[in-house]
C-alpha cells in the first residue's frame, strides 16, 4: 500500500475570509462554517488546488511556513491532517494501484 | 398608571369591525384579521390607522387572530394565531391577543423572510450608521435598544437585524418593543414620557409592554442604513460598564450563532456576515446602568468611510 494522497472534499465550494491569526472556512459540500488556524489552512489551501500525497504536503507546507520538515513537523502535520479529515474537509484519494 | 394606550383616543370603527386591516412594516406588508375590538384598538394606537384591503396589494403575511370555540369565549375565552398556512401556537388567553400577535408576525419573519440575514438583534441608527445590538434573550437587548430609541437613536427593530446582502444595509422594522418584567420600571423611570401600552401580566414571558415605535422610525421605516458599529450587550446587575473591543473573528462566529437563518443561506450568508463584520467594528459590552451604556454607545468613534 503506497502513501495516502489527499484532496480537499468539493474544493469549489469552498468560501474563505481571513483574519490576522485565524481564518474561516465555509464548506458548501456540508454547510458547515469553520475557523482555522495557519497550518490547517495552510494545508487545506493547498488540497483546494491539488491532490498531494502527505509527503509533498509536509514538505510544501513546511517551506510555505518558514518551519524545518522534521519530526515533530511531521506528526504536527498528521494530527492536522486527520482534523481536516474528521471534518470532512479533505479526503483520502482512491488508490490507482490494486 | 402610566399606560399612553389607555389615554390615547380610541379609533376603532372606522372600518366594518371584522374587515382585514394592512399594515406596513419595513420591507413587509401584513394583513390582519380580527374580530377583537381591543386587539385592532391597540394595533391603531401603535401602528397608526391601517390601509383598507383593497385586494390589490400583495401581502407577505397573512394573519388571523380569531376567538376560540363559542364555549372558551364564556369561560376563559382564548385568541388563536393563525397565518395562511399553519397555527404556530397554542392559544393564548384573550386578553393576551396583543403579544400574540407580535410574536406571531415574529414567527413569520424568521421563518419565512430569507431574503434577509436575519440576526437576532436590536438596530438603531444615527447619522445613517447603523448600531447593530445581537444577544441572546435576558441579556437586556430590548431594554438597551428602547432606551436608545428614546435618546434619540432611530430604531430599525428590536427584533431583527434584517441584512440585504445584496447592498451590505440594515432594513428597517419598526414595530413595538416588548418590555418583559423589570425593564417595564426601568424605562418608565429612564423615561415618564415614553409611551407604554398595557402590562401582560402573567404571558410566556411574564409580565409584557410594549413601548409605541417612535412616529419617526415609523415614518422612515424604509430608509435603510449602513451597519457600522456592533455591540454584543449583555446586562449584569452591579456590574460596572465593559466595553471590549473583539476581534473579527470572534464577532463573526458570535453572529453565525446568533443569525436564524445562517446556515439556511449557505455561501450567501457566509459571505454577508463576513461583509458586515468588514464594515463594522466589533465590541463587547458588560453593564450594570444603563445611562453608563447609553454614554458609551454615543461615543463610539465615527466610522472613517
Amino acid at each position: 500500500m503506497g502513501e495516502a494522497r489527499w484532496s480537499a472534499v468539493g474544493p469549489m465550494g469552498l468560501h474563505w475570509v481571513s483574519w490576522s491569526t485565524t481564518d474561516a472556512v465555509f464548506h458548501a459540500e456540508t454547510g458547515e462554517t469553520h475557523l482555522l488556524s495557519e497550518m490547517p489552512s495552510l494545508a487545506l489551501r493547498l488540497l483546494q488546488t491539488e491532490a498531494l500525497s502527505t509527503e509533498d504536503l509536509c514538505v510544501r507546507c513546511a517551506a510555505a511556513s518558514g518551519n524545518t520538515d522534521d519530526g515533530p513537523w511531521r506528526r504536527k502535520m498528521l494530527a492536522v491532517l486527520n482534523s481536516l479529515e474528521d471534518r470532512e474537509l479533505i479526503e483520502r484519494c482512491p488508490s490507482t494501484t490494486a | 398608571m402610566n399606560n399612553a394606550f389607555a389615554r390615547a383616543p380610541q379609533r376603532v370603527g372606522v372600518r366594518p369591525p371584522r374587515a382585514p386591516a394592512i399594515y406596513r412594516h419595513g420591507p413587509f406588508t401584513v394583513r390582519v384579521t380580527t374580530p377583537l375590538r381591543r386587539l385592532r384598538a391597540l394595533l391603531s394606537w401603535c401602528y397608526g390607522d391601517s390601509e383598507p384591503d383593497a385586494g390589490t396589494v400583495l401581502v407577505h403575511f397573512d394573519l388571523q387572530v380569531r376567538q376560540g370555540p363559542l364555549l372558551r369565549r364564556l369561560f376563559s375565552p382564548q385568541a388563536i394565531f393563525r397565518t395562511d398556512t399553519a397555527t404556530p401556537f397554542a392559544p393564548f388567553p384573550r386578553s393576551h391577543a396583543f403579544p400574540l400577535l407580535e410574536w406571531g408576525l415574529n414567527w413569520c419573519v424568521a421563518t419565512r423572510a430569507h431574503q434577509f440575514l436575519m440576526l437576532h438583534a436590536g438596530v438603531l441608527e444615527r447619522d445613517g450608521y447603523a448600531l447593530v445590538l445581537p444577544a441572546v434573550p435576558g441579556s437586556g437587548k430590548s431594554t438597551l435598544t428602547a432606551a436608545l430609541a428614546l435618546r434619540g437613536w432611530r430604531l430599525l427593530s428590536d427584533e431583527f437585524g434584517l441584512l440585504d446582502w445584496r447592498t451590505g444595509l440594515l432594513m428597517p422594522l419598526p414595530r413595538a418593543i416588548p418590555l418583559k418584567n423589570r425593564s417595564i420600571r426601568v424605562i418608565r423611570d429612564f423615561a415618564p414620557e415614553a409611551e407604554l401600552g398595557p402590562v401582560f401580566p402573567k404571558t410566556r414571558k411574564g409580565d409584557v409592554a410594549h413601548l409605541r415605535p417612535p412616529a419617526e422610525s415609523r415614518r422612515r421605516q424604509h430608509e435603510s442604513a449602513q451597519p457600522a458599529w456592533i455591540v454584543f450587550p449583555r446586562y449584569v446587575r452591579n456590574s460596572p460598564l465593559q466595553l471590549a473591543g473583539l476581534h473579527d473573528s470572534t464577532a463573526f462566529t458570535r453572529l453565525s450563532q446568533n443569525a436564524f437563518n445562517y446556515r439556511l443561506l449557505g455561501a450567501t450568508g457566509f459571505d454577508a456576515l463576513t461583509q458586515l463584520v468588514r464594515s463594522c467594528r466589533c465590541w463587547s459590552a458588560q453593564f450594570g446602568d444603563l445611562n453608563a451604556m447609553i454614554t458609551a454607545i454615543d461615543h463610539l468613534p465615527v466610522p472613517e468611510m
